[in-house]
C-alpha cells in the first residue's frame, strides 16, 4: 500500500518555521541581524532603508535586494529599471536615495568582511 | 512607371505614420524639457556605462496529492516540478536597457524576455521585443521568488492545478509574454499619487476551434497575421494600488474567433501585510457543430492576504475560484459538444490555500503550502507543496 507523502511535507514545513527571514536572522561574524546592523548606520541611511522597505515591498520582499549580487556602482541602474515598472511609484529623488542606501550597505558589508 | 499604391494601403500607412511622427516629436521635445526640469541633474555623480547585471532564479517544488484514489484523475501530477531562469540586463546608458531572460520550466527552453527598454524621460518608456504583455495584477509578480504560493493564482495557473487538462488551465498565460511593442507612461497626479498607463500591440494568443492553446501560444511565430492590443491603467496612492486592464485579439489561424480578457485589481497594504484582490474575465469565441460562432466565458477571482506572522516568518492565505460557462469540459479539454465523457456546460473550481515562506540565508528561500481544491464536477483534492527558491 502506498503511503501518502503529505505528512512528511507538513513535517518539513513545520521544521522550516524555526527559521526567519533574511533581515531578522543573525548575519555576519558578530551575530547581529541586518536590521540591527542598519540601526547603527547614519540617520539618512536608516531613513533610506525605511524608504526602500516601503517602496520596494509592494512587488517583492526586501530579501531579494539583500540577496542580490549587484556590482558596486550599479544600484542606480537597477533601481531605475525597477522603478519603470507600472505601479512601482518611486519618484526619481527616492530612486537615488534607495540606490545610495544599497551601495552603502554592500560597501559596508564588504568592508567588514561579511 | 511606378505602380499605383492601393488606396487602402496608403490610408493604412498614413494612419500609422502620423502618430509615429507625433510620438517622435514629443520625445525630441521631452528630453531637453526633462533636463531643464531637473537643474540638479548635471551636478549628480555621473554613472559609468555600459554595465551588466545578472539575475537567476531556480525553483523546485515537491507536491503530494491526497484524493480518492479510485476516482482520481492523473491531474495534477505528483512529484517534482522545476522552474529555472537566468537572465541579464545590459544597461547601455541611463535611459536604455536590454533585458534577456531564458527559462526552462514545465516545458522546454523558452526565451522568457528579450526586449529593449528606452526611457525617454521620467514619464515615458518604450519597449520592443519579446515583452511582458501589459495585462493583469499578477504580471509583476510571476517570479517564484515574488509569489508566496508554490502555484500561481487560478486565473494565471499553468501547472499544478487540479483537473488542469479538463479546464485547460486558467484564463491568462503566466508569464504572459509575447512579441510586440509597448509604451508606459507614469504621471504624478499629486506628490504621492501616481497614474501609470501601459499600451501594447502584440502578436496575440493562439489556439484552435474551441479554446486558447497555451502550448501553441508559446511558439514565437504568429498564426493569423493579426495583432492583438492590450492596455493597463494603474493608480498607486500608497498604501493602495488599483487598476484595470484589457486585451483583445483573434486566436485561430483564419482570424474568425475573438478573445477578450479584462481584469480589475486592488492591492492594499496594512503595514507589512498585503491584501491582494483581482477579478479576471475572458470571453472566447468558438465554432458550434453547426459552424456558428458562440462564446464561452471564464470568470475568476483571487483574494490573498500575506505578511509576517512571527519572528520574520511570512505567511499567506489564498482563496480563488474560477467559473467556466457555455462550453463542455472533457478529458482532453473544453469541447463544443456534450458526450458521455464531458461535464455539463457550467463548471466551477474553488481553492483555499495557506502556507509559509522563509529565508534560510540570503538567496535561499523555502516555501510550504497546503491547498484544498473543490471542483464542481470532479473529485476534491488536497495538495501539499514544499519548494525551494534559489536566487542570484
Amino acid at each position: 500500500m502506498r503511503r501518502p507523502a503529505w505528512p512528511l511535507a507538513l513535517l518539513l514545513i513545520a521544521a522550516g518555521c524555526a527559521a526567519g527571514s533574511v533581515l531578522d536572522r543573525p548575519f555576519g561574524p558578530d551575530g547581529r541581524t541586518i536590521r540591527q546592523d542598519i540601526a547603527t548606520y547614519p540617520p539618512e541611511q536608516q531613513a533610506a532603508f525605511a524608504l526602500a522597505e516601503r517602496r520596494c515591498s509592494a512587488c517583492h520582499t526586501l530579501d531579494e535586494p539583500f540577496s542580490a549580487h549587484v556590482k558596486a556602482g550599479a544600484w542606480r541602474a537597477v533601481v531605475r529599471k525597477m522603478s519603470r515598472k507600472p505601479g512601482a511609484a518611486i519618484p526619481p529623488a527616492d530612486q537615488e536615495r534607495i540606490a545610495a542606501f544599497f551601495e552603502y550597505f554592500f560597501e559596508h558589508r564588504a568592508a567588514s568582511g561579511q | 512607371m511606378r505602380p499605383a499604391t492601393p488606396a487602402f494601403a496608403a490610408g493604412a500607412a498614413s494612419a500609422w505614420l502620423k502618430p509615429a511622427v507625433a510620438v517622435l516629436c514629443l520625445c525630441a521635445f521631452a528630453l531637453p524639457a526633462a533636463a531643464q526640469a531637473d537643474p540638479g541633474r548635471k551636478a549628480k555623480q555621473e554613472e559609468e556605462f555600459p554595465k551588466w547585471t545578472v539575475q537567476g532564479t531556480l525553483f523546485t517544488d515537491l507536491s503530494a496529492v491526497e484524493a480518492d484514489k479510485g476516482q482520481r484523475s492523473p491531474d495534477p501530477e505528483e512529484g517534482f516540478i522545476g522552474e529555472y531562469s537566468l537572465g541579464g540586463t545590459y544597461h547601455i546608458d541611463k535611459g536604455m536597457t536590454v533585458v534577456v531572460r531564458a527559462c526552462v520550466g514545465c516545458h522546454d527552453f523558452q526565451l522568457q524576455n528579450a526586449f529593449v527598454d528606452w526611457q525617454v524621460n521620467d514619464t515615458w518608456t518604450f519597449r520592443a521585443g519579446r515583452i511582458p504583455v501589459p495585462f493583469g495584477g499578477f504580471s509583476r509578480r510571476t517570479s517564484p521568488a515574488h509569489v508566496e504560493s508554490s502555484t500561481k493564482p487560478l486565473p494565471y495557473i499553468m501547472g499544478g492545478m487540479v483537473q488542469e487538462k479538463a479546464f485547460n488551465m486558467g484564463i491568462v498565460p503566466a508569464p504572459f509574454i509575447d512579441n510586440g511593442l509597448a509604451m508606459n507612461g507614469k504621471f504624478w497626479l499629486t506628490k504621492t499619487t501616481e497614474l501609470s498607463v501601459e499600451l501594447g500591440v502584440v502578436r496575440g494568443l493562439k489556439g484552435f476551434l474551441t479554446d486558447i492553446d497555451f502550448i501553441v501560444t508559446r511558439e514565437p511565430r504568429d498564426s493569423n497575421g493579426e495583432p492583438a492590443v492590450a492596455g493597463r491603467v494603474l493608480v498607486t496612492a500608497d498604501p493602495v494600488t488599483a487598476g484595470a486592464s484589457a486585451t483583445w485579439g483573434r486566436y485561430d489561424t483564419d482570424a474568425d474567433l475573438e478573445y477578450l480578457m479584462a481584469s480589475v485589481e486592488l492591492q492594499v497594504r496594512f503595514g507589512a501585510f498585503n491584501l491582494r484582490l483581482e477579478g479576471v474575465l475572458r470571453d472566447t469565441d468558438f465554432f458550434t457543430p453547426t459552424q456558428e460562432i458562440d462564446t464561452s466565458r471564464r470568470t475568476a477571482y483571487v483574494i490573498q492576504v500575506d505578511g509576517p506572522i512571527a519572528d520574520g516568518l511570512r505567511g499567506f492565505l489564498l482563496h480563488d475560484a474560477m467559473k467556466v460557462d457555455n462550453i463542455f469540459l472533457g478529458p482532453a479539454g473544453p469541447v463544443n459538444v456534450a458526450t458521455p465523457l464531458t461535464t455539463d456546460d457550467s463548471n466551477t473550481i474553488t481553492r483555499f490555500a495557506g502556507g509559509v515562506v522563509y529565508s534560510i540565508r540570503p538567496g535561499l528561500t523555502l516555501k510550504g503550502s497546503v491547498e484544498y481544491w473543490d471542483p464542481s464536477d470532479f473529485e476534491k483534492a488536497i495538495v501539499v507543496h514544499v519548494g525551494v527558491v534559489v536566487e542570484y
